[in-house]
């Protein structure tokens, strides 16, 4: 009976103390102002440390705020927010997804405010060109993707682009400060690292396990064989628009021959893209092909001076292109009691000198177009410049996710097939383009 | 004598090896959250020396005491009220006919395979905007704690029916007789026998509902302060796996530690609690 | 206790000075009618049919929509059903629950019998030690299960090291990002969570047969082989039926484990109903959709538990 009665007794005064310290704690945050921001930006360790810290500036200039800045993984952040959002008890500032999945749903749900006042009020308008507010615009019904008043605003630009390991180009009798440029070379290129590299390392480290991994490397390769613009109008639903033109077609073919030719790592299913980079970053594979907020766990494990930072080059049209565009977009909860303390938290994030300063000792590009990388970080100016090209060109492909709501799942089960040789190129079109075309039927 | 020895040798042989394979993830994970983020980590990861830095990232990044204390609150409170519930029903189903109980029996036992999954969709809506009353209970510990005791009701019934089925008629005609109610039969004579059977059942419905996942995923992860350990653990691992597996280790070994010192510790009561309700249906 | 033995008052009768019994007619004994009984089980059943029969019932009713959760819905019948019928991702995803039904039922019932054999044959010493870890399984959080055996299977985890240790590495692979291995993986991850079930169910029920059956097979001169087959195993029959019915409707709701380690990849292979429900409700925002997925699961489930006792009872007659 001791025994047992202890063990009650276990859960009971566990119970209590719970309940006793759940008080304290709640009476505790009563006395300020406590704003929550949810964010996916924590990839190794991208703008985590620079949004921590900016916080902790905004907490200092604004006695009795509180910031709570809350990381979690990019499609956990995106299936869970807009229900926090409904619950009236979620974040007050987050980042959500341009693209029907998820802010459409945002916008149409009305759960989050339109940023028209904020931008007179803190003249956001000049941070980018007028053409790329377009990810940010919906019709108040949620149907027209990049017409209508804008809901979101992003602080840094995007890019898919390779980082390549400067060291293994040169073992490979490839000349690092003369890479190709078109793209028949870079496939050249390929076959003759995969030539001279050992067997068991592969020439792109890849991981793919949560489905966005060929989602961007897809985009350089898919870059040499339509025009941008194209792709484009997919995203944004313009009528008439098609996933399945002959030159996707032909891309996807080259990605496939790519994982034919055994240019991936065996494991890049069970990998996330992230973790990829901290593979790569650790020595393993020629390069490693993904987005440029990843540049600091890379920049860690090989050296500046050991890395070639470069988009892949243009096909015969000659136009730079590749998956990318701005970050997530931060949006303003519809439900939250400080909406304009929220703002003025996004315009320090996203325009004050110091968060410009401290996005670039991370290897990240400041969204606002004004913004100049400080000389001397060679490395920095790389990736920078590797933005620059695609973006001056009018070659960022956004991502193509963004088209339905269950795009990105179709996306990630077609690209595994077909890379596993289990989907043909022209049956994996179909598929996207399918998908697209029955939720385009509920938009007309 | 040797026939014997090798058959004897066998099965402590078939014994450990499985009771190897039990213990190994668990140890596994262990092993790996003994580690440092900074060690590179492969295989069997026997650690050389005893690291708990892992520990206490794991703890304060993963926010696991507000994940713990929502636990502790949800868990306990399930607890404590379907056994209360519990003893009723199975007080009842178990010493007493009455009209219907025939039919009603049955619809809780279905409870047993019930499908929960397939609430969770009306239960979100539901606990959004609570018909006629129109609350919002969605992040709120009660969005928790109230589907769990209907579910824990069902195997609860099944448990104390048994139990009080079980009992000598005898005793429960002894204090009729001598006047007593039907709630001073089950207080007064029933209920200290009862003991063992309602703490075996108070323990597995606490571990059911401590390692409940899709109802907080569904109902509660909107707001961090609100999270249950389990759910804090997903986000955990979706957040930091790919950057430090020890951490993320570290984390599970925290929220599976609870349940398995409770079971230690009272791991007699557990099995043979178990082992008693099974007999008896 | 009450123990008045000797002045224990006859039914009906008065004891002086003891305050008035009241009379509800003949005295009741427990056991017979009782309508009280009604008191007990009301709030427990309130609780029951709120949160569990009513939902299930409000589940199938948005089924009959088309409902993205957030605006208004739209009357569309049973067209979501229609729908279900010739999604081929649905069917696949009933067939990975079938796949997975073997590895969390068909092999945890045999592993549970084998073991049960050996721990109750003869006294063995750390019966309980035993005992306790291997029902340890049981009791750890699906969410600390997919860490741990994530980690298992990582690439450069202790499953491939093994493997190479003995000489196997070629057979080494990134399991849970592998066509044809994820959902084999996954199935023995169920297999380790439920055998020490099986087992507990089966020892209390050898317990409950006759040593007299084992002695009289004995006699016949049964070998232990023997002994199991035609004494132990038909004394378990209502437990190995348990034991199927509870790991097989695990088998198809197994939405932590899936949802953590592989979340339905690659490429579908390891996607189940309970996880696709999911992605429809909460990603996709067809919520009439998911719940339409959601009642054809529950119906499979409750379809399944009645054939499998339906067989065990025919079995019981033969």
């Amino acid at each position: 009976m001791n025994r047992r009665l202890l063990g009650v007794l276990f859960l009971v005064a566990f119970t209590l103390l719970a309940a006793v310290t759940a008080g304290a704690y709640a009476g505790r945050q009563a006395t300020t102002t406590t704003l929550t921001m949810w964010s996916y930006d924590n990839q190794d360790p991208g703008l985590e440390p620079v949004l921590k810290q900016l916080s902790k500036d905004f907490e200092k200039s604004h006695p009795g705020v509180k910031i709570n800045v809350v990381f979690k993984s990019f499609t956990d952040l995106v299936g869970t927010v807009p229900r926090a959002l409904a619950s009236g008890s979620g974040p007050d500032v987050t980042e959500g997804n341009q693209g029907y999945q998820t802010d459409a749903q945002l916008v149409k749900a009305k759960l989050i405010l339109p940023l028209t006042k904020y931008i007179k009020k803190y003249k956001w308008d000049k941070l980018y060109a007028p053409s790329t507010w377009g990810m940010f615009r919906w019709t108040p019904d949620g149907k027209s993707f990049g017409k209508g008043p804008v809901w979101g605003i992003a602080q840094t630009g995007q890019n898919v682009v390779a980082f390549i390991n400067r060291k293994k180009l040169i073992a490979a009798g490839i000349n690092p400060n003369k890479l190709p440029r078109t793209y028949a070379g870079w496939e050249r290129m390929l076959a003759r690292l995969r030539a001279k590299l050992p067997a068991d390392d592969p020439v792109i480290e890849a991981g793919n396990k949560s489905g966005y991994g060929f989602i961007h490397i897809f985009g350089g390769i898919w870059g040499a064989y339509v025009q941008p613009q194209s792709v484009r109008n997919w995203v944004y639903h313009v009528p008439g628009s098609r996933y399945d033109s002959a030159g996707t077609i032909k891309a996807l073919g080259r990605l496939q021959a790519w994982a034919k030719a055994g240019y991936f790592n065996d494991d890049y299913n069970a990998v996330q893209e992230d973790a990829a980079a901290g593979v790569f970053a650790k020595g393993k594979g020629a390069m490693w092909i993904g987005g440029d907020w990843d540049s600091t766990i890379i920049k860690e494990g090989l050296g500046a001076k050991n890395i070639v930072v470069t988009p892949i080059p243009p096909g015969p049209g000659g136009q730079w292109a590749s998956i990318g565009g701005l970050s997530g977009p931060w949006h303003i909860s519809a439900k939250t009691k400080y909406p304009d303390l929220g703002a003025e938290w996004l315009n320090y994030v996203i325009t004050s000198t110091r968060a410009k300063a401290l996005m670039f000792s991370q290897q990240q590009i400041p969204s606002d177009k004004s913004a100049k990388a400080p000389a001397g970080d060679a490395y920095l100016g790389q990736v920078s410049k590797a933005f620059q090209q695609v973006a001056n060109d009018d070659g960022l492909l956004l991502y193509t996710d963004w088209a339905s709501p269950s795009m990105y799942t179709t996306l990630q089960n077609q690209f595994q097939l077909l890379l596993a040789g289990r989907q043909t190129p022209a049956g994996m079109a179909k598929a996207v383009q399918d998908d697209w075309a029955k939720f385009d039927k509920t938009l007309r | 004598m040797t026939a014997v020895r090798i058959d004897r040798l066998g099965t402590y042989f078939i014994l450990c090896t499985f009771s190897l394979l039990a213990l190994y993830p668990v140890l596994s994970i262990l092993f790996l959250a003994l580690h440092r983020k900074t060690d590179l980590v492969s295989g069997f990861a026997i650690p050389t020396r005893i690291d708990l830095s892992s520990f206490e990232a794991a703890w304060t990044e993963g926010h696991f005491a507000t994940g713990f204390k929502s636990s502790f609150i949800v868990a306990g409170a399930v607890t404590a009220a379907s056994a209360v519930l519990s003893i009723g029903t199975g007080y009842a189903f178990g010493t007493m006919r009455f009209v219907g109980d025939r039919i009603v029996f049955p619809i809780i036992l279905l409870g047993i395979i019930f499908p929960y999954e397939a609430t969770v969709i009306p239960l979100y809506y539901d606990f959004q905007d609570v018909p006629l009353l129109h609350w919002n209970l969605l992040n709120t510990y009660w969005a928790l704690i109230l589907p769990q005791i209907g579910q824990s009701v069902a195997f609860g019934t099944f448990w104390m029916r048994a139990f009080f089925r079980s009992t000598p008629r005898s005793l429960i005609e002894a204090a009729r007789i001598d006047g007593a109610s039907s709630f001073g039969v089950l207080w007064r004579v029933l209920l200290p026998q009862a003991m063992p059977a309602v703490l075996t059942m108070s323990v597995l419905v606490f571990t059911y509902t401590w390692n409940e996942f899709l109802l907080a995923l569904v109902l509660v992860s909107g707001t961090e302060s609100h999270q249950t350990a389990p759910l804090g653990l997903s986000f955990f691992a979706g957040a930091s796996r790919a950057t430090d597996p020890t951490k993320v280790a570290a984390a599970a070994v925290l929220v599976a530690l609870p349940i398995l010192l409770v079971y230690l510790f009272l791991q007699r009561h557990f099995v043979r609690g178990m082992l008693a309700g099974a007999l008896k249906e | 206790m009450a123990d008045e033995g000797a002045d224990a008052a006859r039914p009906g009768e008065q004891i002086p000075g003891a305050p008035r019994r009241r009379r509800r007619g003949p005295t009741r004994a427990p056991g017979d009618p009782r309508n009280i009984g009604w008191l007990y089980v009301l709030p427990g059943l309130a609780f029951y049919v709120l949160f569990t029969l009513a939902p299930l019932l409000h589940t199938v009713y948005y089924s009959l929509f088309d409902w993205d959760g957030l605006t208004a819905k739209t009357w569309v019948g049973l067209a979501n059903y229609g729908e279900a019928l010739h999604d081929s991702v649905l069917r696949d995803s009933f067939v990975h629950s079938a796949i997975l039904i073997v590895y969390y039922a068909v092999f945890p019932v045999i592993i549970g019998l084998v073991l049960t054999a050996a721990l109750t044959r003869s006294v063995i010493r750390g019966f309980r030690f035993f005992r306790t870890v291997l029902f340890l399984p049981q009791l750890i959080a699906g969410v600390v299960i997919a860490q741990a055996w994530t980690w298992i299977y990582a690439t450069e985890g202790p499953l491939n090291r093994f493997l190479e240790l003995i000489g196997l590495g070629s057979l080494a692979r990134p399991w849970l990002g592998d066509f044809t291995w994820a959902l084999p993986s996954i199935g023995a991850i169920g297999s380790w969570v439920t055998f020490g079930l099986c087992m507990v169910l089966f020892i209390a029920g050898v317990q409950k047969i006759p040593t007299s059956l084992y002695d009289a097979a004995r006699v016949d001169g049964a070998g232990p082989v023997r002994e199991f087959f035609a004494v132990t195993l038909p004394g378990l029959r209502a437990e190995i039926l348990v034991a199927f019915v509870l790991t097989t409707i695990n088998a198809l709701r197994s939405f932590d484990i899936v949802y953590n380690t592989t979340a339905g990849g690659p490429g579908g292979s390891t996607l189940v109903p309970s996880m696709y429900m999911y992605q429809n409700a909460f990603l996709y925002n067809r919520v009439g959709y998911a719940a339409a997925i959601a009642t054809v699961l529950a119906i499979a489930i409750f379809l399944l538990a009645a054939v499998v006792l339906r067989i065990g009872d025919r079995g019981e007659h033969q």
